[in-house]
């Protein structure tokens, strides 16, 4: 009896998750949950985007637990299919299909958009072409990731993470590069907590003292009619002019339009609370899952890490260097420091130019005037993203 | 590497790059030309609307001593017996705040006999009811 008793422990504990760290290549395991527990200390300890940072973080420490079978098993919808049938696909697997299908990423841009007061953008709409600036960030990091063999669309996947916007670059990843997604998904948010600390020394080096004291004139106030027109305009100017960046951009406008209506209050609150933070803990956990160590342990793990950084300096100093232009063009009416903002990161990087700004000069209150640029990078980062699917899907 | 592949991965990395920076800035003039234009509709709109009402203002003091030299005080509210002197001031604030600036006259404030339901109660199921 006492034998018996012994061989079936022996064999629960053969079959278990601790056995198969000692397994070939398990070891793995124990690094992805190390760099698990790492991304929980971000998000929970050091407050690293810690809304998605921990249901990510977490997702990736299921991933990882040799035998629970709780990471994503499958990259496109006819593999889920197979494995729908056969009765093997677990939890995350089904989760995940939201990502893969793109409905998580834009149901979390119409949240933002319900949140978003575009009143800063349409009252100085210059700002838009400081969000269009800094999305150079994108665009040059695409020569990057090519020149270090990435192929088009694992470069238009990484490039994106320069767009700071993080639905965005896993929406795009989803449909370019699913492989990538864990890591594109977690340097680009490790980034996107980051920007009070990567952006401040490009945007000094870029400028000068007198450019950083330059105290803006007050923003006109918006009409309520033109707040309700728009997002039923940008919708339309954009969508017919790229159709692919529709998804994103309209269910941005659609948010803001449920926010500036009057009418749709409860729709609005519910649009930007729960039903956000429903998809938002879907949308973590499953991205993290993907993170096995067979996809994260890699060199090209690395490289997207680095070109992440790339893309996001880049993006900092097309905003900032296009803010100097306009400094130029409009006889010093203009801070260089609110081109910074153009790179979405919303609010992140329009109070990272309120900061600087009020280093030079305490009583400057740029806040409002870099919200313009930071909220039309969202717009701005969309139409990248709407590129970059248009030419390399 | 197949040197013709090199040669069609550059091919593309450039159009992704000169299409990428034209269309994106291309997008984003447009809404700045498209918004800049509605700015200005609408400040001459609001402005039209807003210069005879401020004519109409201006107009009226230098009108007003030919026909009467002063303009009689405005009669009291008749206010129930028991309702406090804050809540006649927090009532007639309320009214002054949904008039806008358009003239307005409280005649009177009386107390309603309290209904089976309490007033905020109602205000909370109107809230949630109305839309169905």
């Amino acid at each position: 009896m006492f034998q018996s008793l012994l061989d079936t422990v022996v064999q629960i504990l053969r079959e278990s998750g601790y056995a198969a760290f000692f397994a070939e290549g398990g070891y793995k395991s124990l690094v992805m949950i190390g760099i698990a527990f790492f991304f929980l200390y971000l998000g929970i300890k050091k407050g690293f985007e810690p809304l998605l940072m921990v249901p990510i973080a977490f997702g990736m420490l299921l991933a990882n637990l040799p035998g629970a079978n709780m990471g994503v098993q499958y990259h496109d919808i006819p593999e889920f299919i197979e494995l729908f049938k056969a009765g093997q696909a677990g939890l995350v697997d089904i989760l995940y299909l939201g990502v893969k299908a793109g409905i998580y990423p834009p149901i979390i841009f119409m949240g933002i958009g319900a949140m978003t007061d575009f009143g800063p953008l349409i009252a100085n709409p210059k700002s838009f072409i400081l969000g269009a600036a800094a999305q150079l960030g994108i665009f040059f990091t695409y020569i990057g990731a090519t020149l270090l063999g990435f192929l088009p669309n694992e470069a238009g996947s990484i490039a994106i993470i320069g767009g700071a916007d993080g639905p965005t670059a896993i929406y795009v990843t989803s449909k370019l590069a699913p492989g990538l997604l864990g890591a594109i998904a977690v340097a680009a948010y490790s980034y996107m907590a980051l920007v009070p600390v990567i952006q401040p020394p490009i945007m000094r080096a870029l400028t000068t003292k007198k450019e950083r004291s330059v105290v803006m004139s007050g923003l006109r106030n918006v009409s309520k009619t033109e707040k309700i027109l728009f997002p039923i305009v940008v919708t339309v100017v954009v969508t017919l002019l790229l159709p692919s960046a529709g998804t994103l951009v309209g269910m941005l406008m659609f948010g803001n339009l449920l926010k500036e209506s009057g009418c749709t209050e409860r729709l609005s609150k519910t649009v930007q609370n729960e039903f956000m933070n429903i998809v938002t803990v879907l949308l973590g956990i499953s991205v993290g899952a993907t993170t096995t160590a067979a996809s994260f342990l890699n060199l090209a793990t690395l490289k997207i890490v680095g070109l992440g950084l790339v893309a996001f300096a880049i993006g900092t100093a097309g905003g900032v260097l296009f803010g100097k232009l306009m400094y130029i063009f409009t006889k010093g009416k203009v801070n260089p420091l609110i081109g910074s903002a153009g790179v979405s990161a919303v609010p992140m990087a329009a109070r990272v130019s309120q900061k600087e700004g009020q280093r030079e000069n305490p009583s400057n209150f740029l806040l409002m005037h870099a919200m313009g640029p930071n909220v039309s990078g969202v717009i701005g980062s969309a139409v990248a993203a709407g590129v970059l699917l248009t030419i390399l899907k | 590497m197949n040197p013709m592949l090199l040669a069609i991965d550059t091919a593309l990395m450039w159009n992704v790059i000169t299409a990428g920076i034209v269309i994106v800035f291309t997008v984003l003039l447009l809404l700045v030309g498209i918004f800049y234009l509605f700015g200005i509709v609408m400040r001459k709109t609001t402005g039209k609307e807003r210069a005879p009402k401020a004519a109409k203002k201006q107009a009226a003091p230098k009108a007003a001593p030919r026909r009467t030299p002063a303009a009689p005080a405005p009669a009291a509210p008749a206010v129930s017996a028991g309702i406090p002197l804050e809540v006649v001031a927090a009532i007639s604030a309320a009214v002054a705040e949904m008039q806008g600036g358009k003239p307005y006259a409280i005649r009177s404030i009386q107390q309603q006999p309290r209904s089976a339901r309490p007033a905020w109660a109602m205000a909370g199921i109107m809230e949630n009811t109305r839309p169905f």
